[in-house]
């Protein structure tokens, strides 16, 4: 079975097609994945692409190889993906940490999605600030909350991805939200939000 | 901060998902051909066009290989040269038994097999 542009083959079957020679389902494992990892990755990296995209593509290059042995039913790919990302991520965080190099002032870009431009600057300021919030938080609980609330996985894939169980999982997906919430309570008005004076 | 806003900003956070550059879509896909495997029928080295066989060589297949073909060249070169001698020559082979022969004797080489000449 080749790639066939008409229909969308599973990432599970994209990867037999790319380990039986299918150069198409190259092209299309890597735009489906390559984004997805750089995204989660520059969250991670307190939003520093060269190391994301250095992550990205470290994580597909590793993909790559083990296609051979890809077992379908397994695991999905992105959940593998996500996986080595965020090993190669923590590895990264803890060589930034013993240089202390670790700096909250990068954003990543953002899509331009919004209708308006001052929608658009509101929208950036925001996910900005949303972005050095998440950066404050311990690794675990943002890794918790993106792979949750960003990325779209569910509780036992982040489970998967971080090797723990789903109700760990669910206790710092919590912890992370109210993390989040406090940290940002403080700047309702730079966020454009009422004060309706509840918190969380 | 209330519940819906941090789910409307996490919300927004996902629509606005970086994009990988140009450059590095490059790299990703340079790495993926560089180690994508080869389909099976190109993997394996097309197999040698059987060499084109002499006449001899098909001549022997056809009996049945070299040693039978010097077999049955020996034989017909014997055959040969049977009947190209003067049979009178052949003497030399037969005159052991027929030396001492004279006249109308003669030498029953076969003697059993006077029954293959009878008649009825």
């Amino acid at each position: 079975m080749a790639y066939d542009a008409q229909h969308t083959p599973s990432d599970e079957a994209l990867m037999v097609l790319y380990a039986n020679g299918d150069r198409q389902a190259a092209r299309a494992l890597a735009e489906r994945v390559t984004p997805r990892v750089l995204a989660y990755a520059a969250r991670m990296l307190g939003g520093d692409r060269a190391e994301a995209e250095d992550v990205a593509q470290e994580t597909l290059l590793r993909l790559w190889r083990m296609a051979p042995d890809w077992r379908q039913g397994e695991a999905k790919v992105t959940t593998w993906a996500y996986r080595v990302a965020t090993n190669l991520c923590i590895d990264r965080q803890r060589s930034r940490r013993r240089k202390g190099q670790i700096t909250l002032d990068d954003a990543p870009d953002l899509a331009d999605s919004a209708p308006s431009a001052d929608q658009r600057l509101q929208d950036g300021r925001r996910v900005a600030m949303l972005e050095a919030a998440l950066a404050e938080l311990p690794d675990r609980q943002r890794q918790a909350v993106v792979l949750r609330h960003i990325e779209g996985l569910t509780n036992p894939e982040i489970a998967a991805v971080m090797d723990i169980g789903v109700e760990a999982v669910e206790s710092l997906t919590a912890r992370g939200k109210r993390a989040l919430a406090a940290g940002l309570s403080g700047q309702r008005d730079a966020l454009g939000y009422e004060d309706d004076g509840h918190a969380g | 901060m209330q519940d819906k806003d941090l789910d409307g900003l996490l919300a927004l956070a996902a629509q606005g998902r970086p994009q990988p550059s140009g450059a590095l879509m490059d790299r990703v896909l340079a790495d993926a051909l560089a180690l994508q495997p080869q389909p099976a029928v190109m993997r394996k080295a097309p197999a040698p066009l059987p060499a084109r066989l002499g006449v001899l060589a098909r001549l022997a297949a056809l009996f049945g290989g070299g040693p039978m073909l010097a077999g049955v060249c020996s034989a017909a070169m014997a055959g040969v040269a049977l009947g190209y001698l003067d049979p009178a020559s052949m003497d030399m082979l037969t005159g052991g038994l027929t030396g001492a022969l004279t006249g109308a004797e003669t030498l029953e080489l076969f003697p059993s097999a006077d029954f293959l000449t009878n008649e009825g």
